[in-house]
Protein backbone atom coordinates (compact mmCIF):
# COMPACT_ATOMS: atom_id res chain seq x y z
CA UNK A 1 0.00 0.00 0.00
CA UNK A 2 1.03 3.43 -0.66
CA UNK A 3 1.52 5.58 2.29
CA UNK A 4 -0.36 8.90 2.39
CA UNK A 5 1.09 12.17 1.89
CA UNK A 6 0.52 13.45 5.05
CA UNK A 7 2.15 10.39 7.22
CA UNK A 8 5.39 10.60 4.88
CA UNK A 9 5.66 14.59 5.23
CA UNK A 10 7.85 15.08 8.34
CA UNK A 11 6.67 16.18 11.32
CA UNK A 12 7.05 20.36 12.28
CA UNK A 13 5.43 19.99 15.43
CA UNK A 14 7.86 20.85 18.23
CA UNK A 15 6.14 20.69 21.26
CA UNK A 16 8.40 23.36 23.23
CA UNK A 17 7.24 25.82 21.34
CA UNK A 18 3.87 25.36 21.36
CA UNK A 19 4.03 24.77 25.17
CA UNK A 20 5.72 28.52 25.19
CA UNK A 21 2.85 29.73 22.90
CA UNK A 22 0.40 28.47 25.21
CA UNK A 23 1.88 29.99 28.32
CA UNK A 24 2.44 33.55 26.72
CA UNK A 25 -1.51 33.44 26.03
CA UNK A 26 -1.75 33.20 29.52
CA UNK A 27 1.38 35.90 29.92
CA UNK A 28 -0.09 38.12 27.43
CA UNK A 29 -2.10 40.63 30.01
CA UNK A 30 0.87 39.99 32.57
CA UNK A 31 -1.60 39.46 35.38
CA UNK A 32 -0.63 36.15 35.76
CA UNK A 33 2.28 35.58 38.42
CA UNK A 34 5.45 33.19 36.83
CA UNK A 35 4.55 31.07 39.93
CA UNK A 36 1.50 30.31 38.37
CA UNK A 37 2.89 30.39 34.71
CA UNK A 38 5.31 27.55 36.09
CA UNK A 39 2.32 25.80 38.10
CA UNK A 40 0.50 25.73 34.82
CA UNK A 41 3.08 24.30 32.39
CA UNK A 42 4.08 21.52 35.12
CA UNK A 43 0.36 20.43 34.86
CA UNK A 44 0.22 20.27 31.58
CA UNK A 45 3.73 18.52 30.97
CA UNK A 46 2.10 15.99 33.68
CA UNK A 47 -1.04 14.98 30.67
CA UNK A 48 0.78 15.24 27.90
CA UNK A 49 3.49 12.32 29.43
CA UNK A 50 0.28 10.34 30.68
CA UNK A 51 -1.42 11.13 27.21
CA UNK A 52 1.56 9.91 25.47
CA UNK A 53 2.48 6.83 27.39
CA UNK A 54 -1.70 6.07 26.75
CA UNK A 55 -0.35 6.03 23.20
CA UNK A 56 -1.01 9.48 21.33
CA UNK A 57 1.32 11.33 19.72
CA UNK A 58 2.98 14.50 20.88
CA UNK A 59 1.16 16.64 19.07
CA UNK A 60 -2.36 15.10 20.01
CA UNK A 61 -1.24 14.84 23.52
CA UNK A 62 -0.77 18.79 23.27
CA UNK A 63 -3.56 19.47 21.71
CA UNK A 64 -6.17 17.43 23.97
CA UNK A 65 -3.80 18.48 27.26
CA UNK A 66 -5.26 22.21 25.52
CA UNK A 67 -8.38 21.25 25.57
CA UNK A 68 -9.06 19.60 28.55
CA UNK A 69 -7.34 22.91 30.42
CA UNK A 70 -10.57 25.02 29.08
CA UNK A 71 -10.02 28.67 27.19
CA UNK A 72 -6.78 30.33 29.25
CA UNK A 73 -9.39 33.60 29.41
CA UNK A 74 -11.29 31.56 32.45
CA UNK A 75 -7.98 31.15 34.43
CA UNK A 76 -7.00 34.79 33.86
CA UNK A 77 -10.50 35.92 35.11
CA UNK A 78 -10.38 33.99 38.19
CA UNK A 79 -6.63 34.71 38.82
CA UNK A 80 -7.78 38.85 38.78
CA UNK A 81 -10.62 37.83 41.21
CA UNK A 82 -8.37 36.31 43.66
CA UNK A 83 -4.62 38.20 43.22
CA UNK A 84 -6.20 41.92 41.74
CA UNK A 85 -5.71 42.83 38.33
CA UNK A 86 -2.74 44.86 38.64
CA UNK A 87 0.74 44.70 37.77
CA UNK A 88 1.64 45.44 41.51
CA UNK A 89 -0.51 42.30 42.26
CA UNK A 90 1.52 40.46 39.73
CA UNK A 91 4.36 41.59 41.41
CA UNK A 92 4.23 40.59 44.65
CA UNK A 93 2.48 37.11 43.64
CA UNK A 94 5.77 36.40 41.47
CA UNK A 95 7.69 37.76 44.82
CA UNK A 96 6.18 34.93 46.88
CA UNK A 97 6.55 32.44 44.41
CA UNK A 98 10.82 33.52 44.67
CA UNK A 99 10.30 34.26 48.28
CA UNK A 100 8.69 32.31 51.28
CA UNK A 101 6.83 34.98 53.37
CA UNK A 102 7.34 33.37 56.41
CA UNK A 103 10.67 32.33 55.82
CA UNK A 104 11.72 36.20 54.79
CA UNK A 105 9.70 37.48 57.74
CA UNK A 106 12.13 34.67 60.24
CA UNK A 107 15.29 35.97 58.69
CA UNK A 108 14.67 39.70 58.73
CA UNK A 109 13.03 39.00 62.70
CA UNK A 110 15.82 37.06 63.91
CA UNK A 111 18.36 39.58 62.32
CA UNK A 112 16.53 42.25 63.66
CA UNK A 113 16.35 41.55 67.06
CA UNK A 114 19.77 40.35 67.56
CA UNK A 115 21.16 43.10 65.49
CA UNK A 116 19.20 45.43 67.80
CA UNK A 117 20.05 43.61 71.16
CA UNK A 118 23.82 43.92 69.84
CA UNK A 119 24.21 47.67 69.33
CA UNK A 120 22.17 48.30 72.39
CA UNK A 121 24.41 46.16 74.42
CA UNK A 122 27.32 47.79 72.23
CA UNK A 123 25.83 51.31 73.33
CA UNK A 124 25.19 51.25 76.99
CA UNK A 125 28.42 49.30 77.57
CA UNK A 126 29.63 52.78 76.29
CA UNK A 127 30.88 52.24 72.33
CA UNK A 128 29.59 54.74 70.20
CA UNK A 129 27.70 53.35 67.09
CA UNK A 130 29.87 55.57 64.57
CA UNK A 131 32.83 52.79 65.77
CA UNK A 132 31.26 49.79 64.49
CA UNK A 133 30.94 50.91 61.28
CA UNK A 134 33.69 50.45 59.06
CA UNK A 135 32.85 49.94 55.31
CA UNK A 136 36.48 48.59 54.34
CA UNK A 137 36.62 46.11 57.17
CA UNK A 138 33.19 45.06 55.83
CA UNK A 139 34.39 44.58 52.40
CA UNK A 140 37.85 42.68 53.58
CA UNK A 141 35.75 40.36 55.34
CA UNK A 142 33.19 40.20 52.98
CA UNK A 143 35.31 39.38 50.40
CA UNK A 144 37.37 37.01 52.07
CA UNK A 145 34.78 34.97 53.60
CA UNK A 146 33.38 34.79 49.76
CA UNK A 147 36.45 33.92 48.36
CA UNK A 148 37.27 30.81 51.37
CA UNK A 149 33.35 29.72 50.71
CA UNK A 150 34.28 29.17 46.48
CA UNK A 151 37.50 27.73 47.31
CA UNK A 152 36.10 24.61 48.50
CA UNK A 153 32.31 24.83 47.33
CA UNK A 154 31.31 25.72 43.68
CA UNK A 155 29.22 29.23 43.53
CA UNK A 156 26.37 28.14 42.00
CA UNK A 157 25.89 25.22 44.89
CA UNK A 158 26.27 27.88 47.41
CA UNK A 159 23.35 30.63 45.31
CA UNK A 160 21.13 27.66 45.18
CA UNK A 161 21.07 26.96 48.65
CA UNK A 162 20.44 30.21 49.76
CA UNK A 163 17.87 30.28 47.26
CA UNK A 164 16.22 27.33 48.14
CA UNK A 165 16.31 28.41 51.86
CA UNK A 166 14.51 31.91 51.24
CA UNK A 167 11.76 30.05 48.93
CA UNK A 168 11.39 27.63 52.08
CA UNK A 169 12.26 24.24 50.27
CA UNK A 170 14.76 22.35 52.31
CA UNK A 171 18.71 23.41 51.64
CA UNK A 172 21.84 22.02 51.61
CA UNK A 173 22.49 22.79 56.00
CA UNK A 174 25.90 21.65 55.05
CA UNK A 175 26.61 25.25 53.05
CA UNK A 176 25.56 27.29 55.63
CA UNK A 177 28.07 25.34 57.71
CA UNK A 178 30.98 26.34 54.89
CA UNK A 179 29.78 29.69 54.65
CA UNK A 180 29.76 29.96 58.72
CA UNK A 181 33.12 28.57 58.92
CA UNK A 182 34.29 31.28 55.96
CA UNK A 183 33.40 34.22 57.72
CA UNK A 184 34.90 33.02 61.08
CA UNK A 185 37.89 32.20 59.34
CA UNK A 186 37.91 35.87 57.42
CA UNK A 187 37.09 37.75 60.41
CA UNK A 188 40.17 35.94 61.91
CA UNK A 189 42.29 36.42 58.82
CA UNK A 190 41.13 40.74 58.61
CA UNK A 191 41.81 40.80 62.02
CA UNK A 192 45.23 39.86 61.80
CA UNK A 193 45.76 42.43 58.83
CA UNK A 194 44.81 45.10 61.33
CA UNK A 195 46.99 43.82 64.05
CA UNK A 196 49.79 43.84 61.63
CA UNK A 197 49.32 47.18 60.15
CA UNK A 198 49.35 48.26 63.85
CA UNK A 199 52.43 46.70 64.23
CA UNK A 200 54.31 48.04 61.04
CA UNK A 201 53.19 51.12 61.93
CA UNK A 202 54.43 51.65 65.81
CA UNK A 203 56.03 54.79 65.40
CA UNK A 204 53.01 56.50 64.15
CA UNK A 205 50.34 56.71 66.09
CA UNK A 206 47.66 57.37 64.26
CA UNK A 207 47.93 54.41 61.76
CA UNK A 208 48.17 52.74 65.04
CA UNK A 209 44.97 53.58 65.63
CA UNK A 210 43.66 52.51 62.82
CA UNK A 211 45.06 49.02 62.37
CA UNK A 212 43.60 48.33 65.74
CA UNK A 213 40.08 49.57 65.10
CA UNK A 214 40.19 47.50 61.76
CA UNK A 215 40.81 44.45 63.82
CA UNK A 216 38.65 44.75 66.63
CA UNK A 217 35.92 45.23 63.65
CA UNK A 218 36.90 42.70 61.33
CA UNK A 219 36.21 40.31 64.22
CA UNK A 220 33.26 42.07 64.71
CA UNK A 221 31.74 41.45 60.71
CA UNK A 222 32.88 38.00 60.99
CA UNK A 223 30.97 36.89 63.48
CA UNK A 224 28.17 38.34 62.50
CA UNK A 225 28.36 36.79 59.32
CA UNK A 226 28.88 33.65 61.26
CA UNK A 227 26.27 34.16 63.21
CA UNK A 228 23.24 35.43 60.83
CA UNK A 229 24.52 33.54 57.07
CA UNK A 230 25.80 30.72 58.57
CA UNK A 231 24.23 29.71 61.95
CA UNK A 232 21.33 31.72 61.35
CA UNK A 233 20.35 29.85 58.00
CA UNK A 234 21.09 26.51 59.95
CA UNK A 235 18.43 27.13 62.56
CA UNK A 236 16.48 28.28 60.09
CA UNK A 237 16.24 24.91 58.49
CA UNK A 238 16.72 22.74 61.28
CA UNK A 239 14.01 20.48 60.96
CA UNK A 240 12.55 18.42 64.07
CA UNK A 241 14.06 15.14 64.68
CA UNK A 242 12.06 13.47 66.79
CA UNK A 243 8.92 14.37 68.82
CA UNK A 244 10.32 13.12 71.80
CA UNK A 245 13.10 15.71 71.66
CA UNK A 246 11.48 18.03 73.49
CA UNK A 247 12.07 18.30 77.03
CA UNK A 248 10.14 19.78 79.67
CA UNK A 249 12.01 22.86 80.85
CA UNK A 250 11.36 21.93 84.36
CA UNK A 251 14.27 19.27 84.37
CA UNK A 252 16.91 21.33 83.62
CA UNK A 253 16.11 24.49 85.64
CA UNK A 254 17.00 23.04 89.24
CA UNK A 255 20.44 22.10 87.64
CA UNK A 256 21.13 24.88 85.92
CA UNK A 257 20.11 26.67 89.46
CA UNK A 258 22.25 24.80 91.15
CA UNK A 259 25.38 25.08 88.66
CA UNK A 260 24.98 29.24 88.92
CA UNK A 261 24.26 29.19 92.63
CA UNK A 262 27.36 27.23 93.05
CA UNK A 263 29.31 29.55 90.83
CA UNK A 264 28.15 33.00 92.89
CA UNK A 265 29.03 30.99 96.34
CA UNK A 266 32.52 30.64 95.23
CA UNK A 267 33.00 34.04 94.11
CA UNK A 268 30.96 35.26 96.91
CA UNK A 269 32.83 33.42 99.35
CA UNK A 270 35.89 35.17 97.74
CA UNK A 271 34.53 38.74 99.08
CA UNK A 272 33.63 39.89 95.36
CA UNK A 273 30.70 42.05 95.37
CA UNK A 274 27.67 40.80 93.58
CA UNK A 275 27.66 44.44 91.77
CA UNK A 276 30.89 43.66 90.61
CA UNK A 277 29.37 40.40 88.93
CA UNK A 278 26.43 42.06 86.99
CA UNK A 279 27.55 43.48 83.66
CA UNK A 280 23.98 44.60 81.62
CA UNK A 281 25.59 45.36 78.65
CA UNK A 282 27.73 42.19 78.32
CA UNK A 283 24.17 40.06 79.29
CA UNK A 284 22.56 41.82 76.05
CA UNK A 285 25.15 41.26 73.77
CA UNK A 286 25.38 37.30 74.69
CA UNK A 287 21.50 37.09 74.64
CA UNK A 288 22.00 38.53 70.86
CA UNK A 289 23.76 35.03 69.58
CA UNK A 290 20.88 33.18 71.31
CA UNK A 291 18.36 35.33 70.20
CA UNK A 292 19.61 35.03 66.46
CA UNK A 293 19.16 31.30 66.75
CA UNK A 294 15.76 31.74 67.97
CA UNK A 295 14.64 34.55 65.75
CA UNK A 296 15.62 32.52 62.66
CA UNK A 297 13.66 29.36 63.90
CA UNK A 298 10.63 28.49 63.01
CA UNK A 299 10.07 26.26 65.96
CA UNK A 300 12.50 25.45 68.95
CA UNK A 301 13.41 21.60 70.17
CA UNK A 302 16.44 20.30 71.39
CA UNK A 303 18.45 19.76 68.30
CA UNK A 304 18.77 23.37 68.47
CA UNK A 305 20.66 23.78 71.23
CA UNK A 306 24.47 23.20 70.35
CA UNK A 307 23.57 26.13 67.42
CA UNK A 308 22.33 28.80 70.63
CA UNK A 309 25.42 27.31 72.67
CA UNK A 310 27.54 28.15 69.42
CA UNK A 311 25.26 31.92 69.49
CA UNK A 312 26.97 32.32 72.91
CA UNK A 313 30.03 32.03 72.15
CA UNK A 314 30.31 34.11 68.96
CA UNK A 315 28.31 36.89 70.75
CA UNK A 316 30.51 36.65 73.88
CA UNK A 317 33.17 37.35 71.49
CA UNK A 318 31.90 40.21 70.09
CA UNK A 319 30.81 41.45 73.70
CA UNK A 320 34.60 40.78 74.45
CA UNK A 321 35.44 43.06 71.52
CA UNK A 322 32.96 45.74 72.71
CA UNK A 323 33.93 45.71 75.91
CA UNK A 324 37.79 46.34 74.69
CA UNK A 325 37.22 49.44 72.41
CA UNK A 326 35.49 51.11 75.31
CA UNK A 327 38.79 50.44 77.36
CA UNK A 328 40.92 51.33 74.98
CA UNK A 329 38.82 54.74 74.07
CA UNK A 330 39.44 55.22 77.85
CA UNK A 331 43.46 54.30 78.20
CA UNK A 332 44.04 57.37 79.80
CA UNK A 333 42.43 56.89 82.79
CA UNK A 334 43.36 53.92 85.30
CA UNK A 335 39.69 52.87 86.78
CA UNK A 336 38.20 52.76 83.42
CA UNK A 337 41.15 50.74 82.20
CA UNK A 338 40.45 47.95 85.33
CA UNK A 339 37.24 48.15 84.62
CA UNK A 340 36.94 47.30 81.13
CA UNK A 341 39.30 44.36 81.36
CA UNK A 342 37.19 42.90 84.11
CA UNK A 343 33.97 43.43 82.20
CA UNK A 344 35.63 41.76 79.26
CA UNK A 345 36.72 39.14 81.23
CA UNK A 346 32.64 38.85 82.85
CA UNK A 347 31.67 38.50 79.45
CA UNK A 348 33.57 35.75 78.41
CA UNK A 349 32.46 33.89 81.60
CA UNK A 350 29.40 34.60 81.28
CA UNK A 351 29.80 33.31 77.36
CA UNK A 352 31.09 30.12 78.19
CA UNK A 353 29.26 29.29 81.20
CA UNK A 354 26.08 29.69 79.22
CA UNK A 355 27.64 27.83 76.38
CA UNK A 356 28.92 24.39 78.57
CA UNK A 357 25.22 25.14 80.03
CA UNK A 358 23.40 24.53 76.82
CA UNK A 359 25.63 21.90 75.14
CA UNK A 360 25.04 19.88 78.34
CA UNK A 361 21.34 20.21 78.04
CA UNK A 362 22.24 18.13 74.70
CA UNK A 363 21.57 14.16 75.06
CA UNK A 364 25.03 12.88 74.01
CA UNK A 365 22.92 9.84 72.33
CA UNK A 366 21.47 12.16 69.70
CA UNK A 367 24.38 13.68 68.89
CA UNK A 368 23.84 12.60 65.38
CA UNK A 369 27.26 13.19 63.06
CA UNK A 370 25.53 15.74 61.01
CA UNK A 371 24.35 17.85 63.06
CA UNK A 372 27.84 18.29 64.77
CA UNK A 373 28.43 22.51 65.25
CA UNK A 374 30.76 24.24 63.93
CA UNK A 375 34.39 24.52 65.64
CA UNK A 376 33.45 27.71 66.96
CA UNK A 377 35.61 27.19 70.17
CA UNK A 378 38.76 27.02 68.62
CA UNK A 379 37.58 30.22 66.44
CA UNK A 380 36.77 32.01 69.84
CA UNK A 381 40.46 30.94 71.33
CA UNK A 382 42.01 32.48 68.36
CA UNK A 383 39.76 35.30 68.34
CA UNK A 384 40.55 36.08 72.41
CA UNK A 385 44.21 35.33 71.42
CA UNK A 386 44.52 38.29 68.84
CA UNK A 387 42.60 40.49 71.15
CA UNK A 388 45.39 39.93 73.54
CA UNK A 389 47.65 40.92 71.08
CA UNK A 390 46.04 44.15 70.17
CA UNK A 391 45.65 45.35 73.55
CA UNK A 392 49.45 44.30 74.20
CA UNK A 393 50.29 46.60 71.24
CA UNK A 394 48.28 49.13 72.75
CA UNK A 395 50.03 48.84 76.37
CA UNK A 396 53.07 48.55 75.12
CA UNK A 397 52.86 51.75 72.55
CA UNK A 398 51.50 54.18 75.61
CA UNK A 399 54.35 52.77 77.24
CA UNK A 400 56.26 53.43 74.84
CA UNK A 401 55.51 57.29 74.10
CA UNK B 1 -24.73 11.34 35.35
CA UNK B 2 -22.49 14.52 35.99
CA UNK B 3 -22.90 17.00 38.77
CA UNK B 4 -23.97 20.76 37.63
CA UNK B 5 -21.41 23.32 37.46
CA UNK B 6 -22.54 24.81 40.40
CA UNK B 7 -22.40 21.55 42.44
CA UNK B 8 -18.97 21.17 41.70
CA UNK B 9 -17.45 24.15 42.66
CA UNK B 10 -19.62 24.02 45.93
CA UNK B 11 -17.78 20.85 47.01
CA UNK B 12 -14.85 21.89 45.34
CA UNK B 13 -12.95 23.27 48.68
CA UNK B 14 -14.33 19.93 51.25
CA UNK B 15 -12.93 17.71 48.79
CA UNK B 16 -9.79 18.93 48.27
CA UNK B 17 -9.12 19.66 52.16
CA UNK B 18 -10.39 16.47 52.46
CA UNK B 19 -7.97 14.91 50.08
CA UNK B 20 -5.04 16.96 51.27
CA UNK B 21 -5.67 15.54 54.92
CA UNK B 22 -4.32 12.58 53.63
CA UNK B 23 -1.75 13.58 51.71
CA UNK B 24 -0.04 16.48 50.56
CA UNK B 25 -0.59 16.30 46.56
CA UNK B 26 -0.42 18.47 43.38
CA UNK B 27 -2.57 20.01 41.03
CA UNK B 28 -2.90 17.32 38.49
CA UNK B 29 -2.50 14.42 40.38
CA UNK B 30 -5.68 16.27 42.68
CA UNK B 31 -7.79 16.11 39.40
CA UNK B 32 -7.18 12.52 38.57
CA UNK B 33 -7.97 11.34 41.99
CA UNK B 34 -11.45 13.27 42.00
CA UNK B 35 -12.07 11.96 38.56
CA UNK B 36 -11.37 8.19 40.17
CA UNK B 37 -13.37 8.59 43.29
CA UNK B 38 -16.56 9.95 41.46
CA UNK B 39 -16.09 7.35 39.30
CA UNK B 40 -16.27 10.06 36.39
CA UNK B 41 -18.77 12.25 37.55
CA UNK B 42 -16.92 14.96 38.56
CA UNK B 43 -14.50 16.32 36.12
CA UNK B 44 -12.34 19.54 37.60
CA UNK B 45 -10.67 22.03 34.97
CA UNK B 46 -7.47 23.62 35.81
CA UNK B 47 -9.70 27.09 35.55
CA UNK B 48 -11.59 25.74 38.82
CA UNK B 49 -8.70 24.02 40.42
CA UNK B 50 -5.60 26.02 40.73
CA UNK B 51 -7.86 29.32 41.85
CA UNK B 52 -9.70 27.19 44.49
CA UNK B 53 -6.30 26.09 45.87
CA UNK B 54 -4.48 29.49 45.80
CA UNK B 55 -7.60 30.80 48.04
CA UNK B 56 -7.30 28.15 50.44
CA UNK B 57 -3.64 28.79 50.49
CA UNK B 58 -4.51 32.82 50.71
CA UNK B 59 -6.46 31.76 53.46
CA UNK B 60 -4.12 29.73 55.21
CA UNK B 61 -6.19 26.37 55.10
CA UNK B 62 -3.36 24.87 53.21
CA UNK B 63 0.41 25.71 52.32
CA UNK B 64 2.49 24.98 49.17
CA UNK B 65 5.77 24.14 48.51
CA UNK B 66 8.29 23.35 45.25
CA UNK B 67 9.69 19.99 45.18
CA UNK B 68 11.90 17.83 42.29
CA UNK B 69 9.22 15.07 41.04
CA UNK B 70 11.04 11.59 40.67
CA UNK B 71 11.32 12.58 36.40
CA UNK B 72 13.68 15.62 38.18
CA UNK B 73 10.74 17.70 37.04
CA UNK B 74 9.83 20.83 39.74
CA UNK B 75 5.82 20.42 41.19
CA UNK B 76 4.04 22.41 43.54
CA UNK B 77 2.73 20.54 46.01
CA UNK B 78 -0.28 21.26 48.39
CA UNK B 79 -0.38 20.06 51.92
CA UNK B 80 -2.96 20.71 54.78
CA UNK B 81 -2.72 23.09 57.49
CA UNK B 82 -4.36 22.52 61.24
CA UNK B 83 -6.62 25.33 60.45
CA UNK B 84 -7.57 23.58 57.12
CA UNK B 85 -8.37 20.38 59.60
CA UNK B 86 -10.79 22.68 61.46
CA UNK B 87 -11.78 24.19 58.38
CA UNK B 88 -12.84 20.64 56.96
CA UNK B 89 -14.73 19.41 59.99
CA UNK B 90 -16.95 22.17 59.93
CA UNK B 91 -17.60 21.84 56.59
CA UNK B 92 -18.44 18.02 56.53
CA UNK B 93 -21.13 18.87 59.28
CA UNK B 94 -22.61 21.37 57.31
CA UNK B 95 -22.76 18.89 54.11
CA UNK B 96 -24.27 15.95 56.70
CA UNK B 97 -26.67 18.40 58.13
CA UNK B 98 -27.87 19.92 54.25
CA UNK B 99 -27.60 15.83 53.43
CA UNK B 100 -29.86 14.88 56.68
CA UNK B 101 -32.51 17.74 55.66
CA UNK B 102 -32.36 16.55 52.01
CA UNK B 103 -33.20 12.93 52.68
CA UNK B 104 -35.79 13.84 55.31
CA UNK B 105 -37.57 15.67 52.37
CA UNK B 106 -37.48 13.45 49.72
CA UNK B 107 -40.70 11.82 51.18
CA UNK B 108 -42.73 14.90 50.57
CA UNK B 109 -40.74 15.56 47.04
CA UNK B 110 -42.41 12.34 45.51
CA UNK B 111 -38.86 11.84 44.01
Amino acid sequence: MRPSRRAAAPSLFDLETELRKFLWLLDDKQLVSRGCLDEVESHLRDEIDDLMSAGHSQETAFARACQTFGPPEELIAEYSKLYGSSKYAKLKNTASHYFDRRVVMRMLMGTAMGLGMMVLGAILGGVHFNQLLMPDAFLMVFGLAIGLTWLGTPALRVLEAYSDAVQGKGADLDVFRRVGRSFLNAGLLASFAGLLTSAFSFQDPSQLGVGIATSFIALVYGFLGYLTLGLGFEALLLKRVTATDVRSPVRWIAPLFLAIAATLFGWLSDGIPLRALTNLPGVLVISAGVVFVTGFSRELHRGHLPYLANGALASGILGVIFQLVYTMSNLSDPTQLGLGVSGALLCSWYAIFLAIALRSMYPDETLAPERTPSPVAAHAGLALALLAADFWLVILANSTH
Amino acid sequence: MTLSKDLIAATAEPLLLSILSRKESYGYALIKEVQGLSGGRVTWTEGMLYPVLHRLESQGFITSFWQESETGRKRKYYKIHPDGLTRLKSQLEEWDAANATLTASRGTLFV
